[in-house]
């Protein structure tokens, strides 16, 4: 409850400031809040924005899927075993710097603009957080730990179930948290390209003239953003709420 | 030491496989549209003697130092606050997802109002797109430092400062670590970004006049020299990281 | 015994064939095309042509929009597209790049592209000389540049001391003008008159009185494509429809209101009336005549304005536009349809 407090201070402070420096430079630059208001409450009796945004969100889950079930495995055997390791990890740190921005072009070429080609852009902007995030968390669990299950004799795949998943289990909670941010900037990103669905409507916004469209749309943006990834932490700790309190208290050591 | 003797070749191997693959894909494919490793690689290596890739490279890094440098004093001190401080946390937390979660491209329009198009909003954006990652890192470091430890600290009667300095930067840095590779990450994509989409300058402008002229072969040699400066940038991070923290550094296995 | 077989084998091949002869026979020829992101008030009548008129001869286009005219280029060199909006331009540095492209029809004639500046700064072409102002282009040697260009060397204007910026995205650019970060940006007919009611924003140049014609949007394909009969056909068929669609809209504000509504992409199309669009109607139809009659391609226009391209650095001159405008299809449409 008190956190809950907190939590309303910061964000009022925050729609403060933004509505004084919305009043100082005027809504055709920057509009205040309350001006947004207004336009998202327009938006929405019109309901157009989130048939666009289910739509949206829709394709942006299979991109979504599909790195997290290539990348979380891969970031694993990466942090585990030195050969994978040293075949992937030089691709992966060049890959992880490209701006969706400069592939959307190529991508278009060889995907055309339908479905397939939103799906590949989510894919390969969240795909190498994942990965890093488990990789880190792969490659920090004590050598040790596993010592000690080869000691009682377990085998490598029930070291793999009872010693290294539950260890790995807040990364891959962490990982997945990460790239849905990258995964939902990309779908956006991808879509203000090709000007369809949530991404469309945002490029249309950008040629009015007030920017209170602008600004309602990417609010909108936000806290989708922020309920997805509560989704995600929410279910993590419903699932295995033992492992979150572990982390807690010995420390996971990296992300 | 071992790990590093056999990691070399295989790395190596690697990428003259990637190299093999890319070549395959461009073969049969206009000149116009994709080029081939060869032929970009002969590129890079060109325009880098020629002096016309270094300046520009320089230029570039300019404003990625200077908001890189920014982003980590605000995040570092920040992050601490945030993971060791509950009301902090629950303060900013909501503000700091919410802006984390708009693409930075949608950022320019507002940027230019209030930092123009050139040095300072190239700086801004920098800033912006590497501070909420290092402060995401820092804070769930900062969270999970041992509590042990902490008590540990204050049974021997450290006091608040003695156990931030004495206890909780050396068991967080680590984290600090990993919150500087991926802030530079984040850093270099938006030092490109804020190239192309504020005024055009160095590699921003030399990538949008190879594309003007469907010069494929120099627009590849451009993203080839961004994808080495990623790699060039997280290895030197990881080198410093076994040097000041040889214990963490563990072989896997 | 072998005519039985002979036979059988026929009818096995018309079999095979049926579900596609009736396909071709009843339904409509699918057209490829692809589009530019946005649509202002001088697209309206071709959009509508592509997307009302097309349907009614006999062809089903699939539409994909994109943002950068260079990506949309290479969808058709690359085959992913048939059929494209593009620029002039754009397709001559391409086919000096070594793609093979046609242009065979104008998107509209002249261009509504404009120059706006700041006129507490800017009061005459002189004053873009002035360190303190800044121009901001899309590209350079783009359209938006290359038109500025030409009439500045024409007034004698020093081009080398004028400070030019690119900034991709008109939205930016807009919020550059009016946060007075740039002193001149080009914009739409109907973006400058949006422009004027929010600051001393004023027209500085427009293009279509500064040449004979300026040759900015234009539809283009890959030349291996055209030399296929039923696509020479389709394209002739496309030109034929822009021409109703330009009379249709030269002629009926009416008809002009509605597709606006329904072509447009401004956040603010929809509320569009008669009253609100017709300065924008007339200066379209009228002042530029951006919608002519008869689609005539005069390969005089390209002659005219190769060298203000070779001169603002766009194209190096390498190829000549006889090499790359198809200017038979246009006449070939306009004889078909009369008038």
């Amino acid at each position: 409850m008190k956190r809950l407090g907190y939590n309303l201070l910061g964000i009022a402070t925050a729609l403060a400031l933004w509505e004084l420096a919305g009043r100082w430079v005027g809504a055709n630059l920057f509009a205040p809040p309350t001006l947004v208001l207004v336009e998202f409450a327009q938006l929405a009796r019109n309901g157009q924005i989130f048939v666009e945004l289910a739509a949206s969100l829709r394709q942006m889950l299979v991109g979504f899927g599909l790195a997290c079930l290539i990348g979380l495995p891969a970031g694993v055997a990466m942090g585990r075993s030195s050969l994978v390791d040293a075949l992937f990890h030089p691709w992966l740190s060049m890959f992880v710097v490209t701006s969706v921005a400069a592939l959307v072009p190529l991508f278009v070429l060889v995907f055309g603009t339908g479905f397939w080609f939103r799906a590949a852009i989510v894919f390969v902007a969240s795909v190498w957080y994942v990965m890093l995030t488990v990789y880190q968390g792969a490659r920090g669990i004590e050598p040790r730990f596993i010592d000690v299950g080869r000691s009682f004799s377990a085998g490598r795949l029930q070291a793999f179930w009872t010693i290294l998943l539950p260890a790995l289990y807040p990364y891959i909670v962490a990982a997945m948290r990460i790239g849905l941010v990258h995964a939902i900037r990309a779908m956006v990103v991808a879509e203000m390209f090709i000007i369809l669905g949530y991404g469309g409507m945002i490029y249309r916004a950008g040629y009015a003239i007030s920017t209170a469209p602008l600004l309602a749309l990417l609010v909108t943006l936000m806290l989708v953003s922020i309920a997805a990834n509560e989704v995600l932490r929410v279910t993590g700790r419903w699932l295995a709420p033992w492992y979150e309190e572990r982390t807690a208290s010995t420390g996971a050591q990296r992300i | 030491m071992t790990r590093l003797g056999h990691g070399l070749p295989l790395m190596a191997a690697s990428m003259v496989g990637g190299m093999i693959l890319w070549e395959m894909a461009a073969s049969g494919v206009s000149g116009v549209i994709f080029a081939p490793p060869s032929v970009v690689l002969a590129r890079l290596a060109q325009d880098t003697l020629s002096g016309v890739l270094p300046m520009a490279l320089l230029g570039s890094l300019a404003h990625l130092a200077v908001g890189f440098l920014l982003a980590v004093a605000v995040a570092l001190p920040l992050g601490f606050a945030i993971g060791r401080s509950p009301p902090v946390a629950a303060m900013v937390e909501p503000v700091m997802n919410a802006i984390y979660a708009v693409p930075p491209v949608a950022m320019v329009p507002f940027l230019i109002i209030w930092f123009g198009l050139f040095y300072e909003a190239r700086v801004a954006l920098v800033f912006l797109m590497s501070v909420f990652e290092i402060l995401v890192t820092v804070t769930v470091g900062a969270r999970n430092v041992d509590p042990m430890l902490l008590q540990v600290g204050r049974s021997f009667g450290a006091n608040r400062f003695r156990l931030v300095t004495v206890v909780m930067l050396p068991a967080s840095l680590p984290f600090v670590f990993t919150a500087l590779r991926v802030g530079l990450v984040r850093a270099i994509n938006a030092m490109i970004t804020a190239e192309l989409f504020l005024a055009a300058v160095n590699l921003g402008a030399l990538m949008k006049q190879s594309a003007q002229r469907f010069d494929m072969a120099g627009l590849l040699s451009l993203v080839v020299l961004l994808c080495l400066l990623g790699l060039a940038a997280q290895e030197g991070l990881k080198a410093l990281e076994s040097r000041l923290l040889p214990w963490h550094v563990r072989p896997s296995s | 015994m072998l005519l039985t077989r002979r036979q059988a084998l026929k009818t096995g091949a018309v079999a095979g064939l049926l579900p596609l002869v009736p396909a071709r026979a009843q339904g409509a020829r699918p057209l490829k095309v692809n589009q530019l992101g946005f649509a202002l008030g001088i697209h309206v009548p071709t959009t509508a042509a592509l997307v009302d008129i097309m349907p009614t001869m006999g062809y089903a286009p699939t539409i994909q929009r994109m943002d950068q005219i260079r990506t949309l280029t290479q969808t058709l060199i690359a085959g992913a597209a048939e059929i494209g909006e593009t620029d002039s331009i754009t397709v001559m540095s391409a086919v000096e790049a070594g793609a093979d492209l046609k242009i065979v029809s104008l998107w509209y004639m002249h261009t509504s592209l404009v120059f706006v500046a700041n006129a507490d700064k800017v009061r005459e072409f002189k004053d873009l000389e002035k360190p303190e102002n800044v121009v901001a282009v899309n590209g350079k040697g783009d359209i938006t540049h290359v038109m500025l260009f030409g009439p500045l060397l024409q007034r004698g204007v020093d081009v080398k001391k004028v400070n030019i910026v690119e900034i991709g995205g008109s939205g930016a650019r807009m919020q550059a003008l009016q946060s007075g970060r740039v002193q001149a940006v080009p914009v739409h007919f109907d973006q400058a008159a949006e422009l004027a009611k929010r600051g001393n924003f004023k027209v500085l140049l427009e293009p279509w009185k500064e040449y004979k014609a300026w040759i900015n949007e234009v539809w283009a394909c890959s030349g291996a494509w055209l030399k296929k009969k039923e696509n020479e056909r389709a394209v002739i068929d496309l030109i034929k429809a822009q021409m109703i669609a330009f009379r249709k809209a030269n002629a009926d504000l009416a008809w002009y209101t509605e597709n606006y509504r329904k072509h447009v992409t401004l956040p603010t199309a929809k509320d569009a009336t008669q009253e609100s669009l017709k300065p924008i109607w007339e200066g379209l139809s009228k002042s530029i005549g951006a919608w002519p009659h008869t689609i005539d391609m005069k390969m005089e226009y390209w002659n005219d304005l190769v060298p203000v391209y070779r001169q603002a650095e766009a194209i190096q001159g390498k190829v000549r536009p006889d090499q790359i405008v198809e200017t038979s299809l246009a006449k070939q449409a306009a004889a078909e349809l009369g008038g």
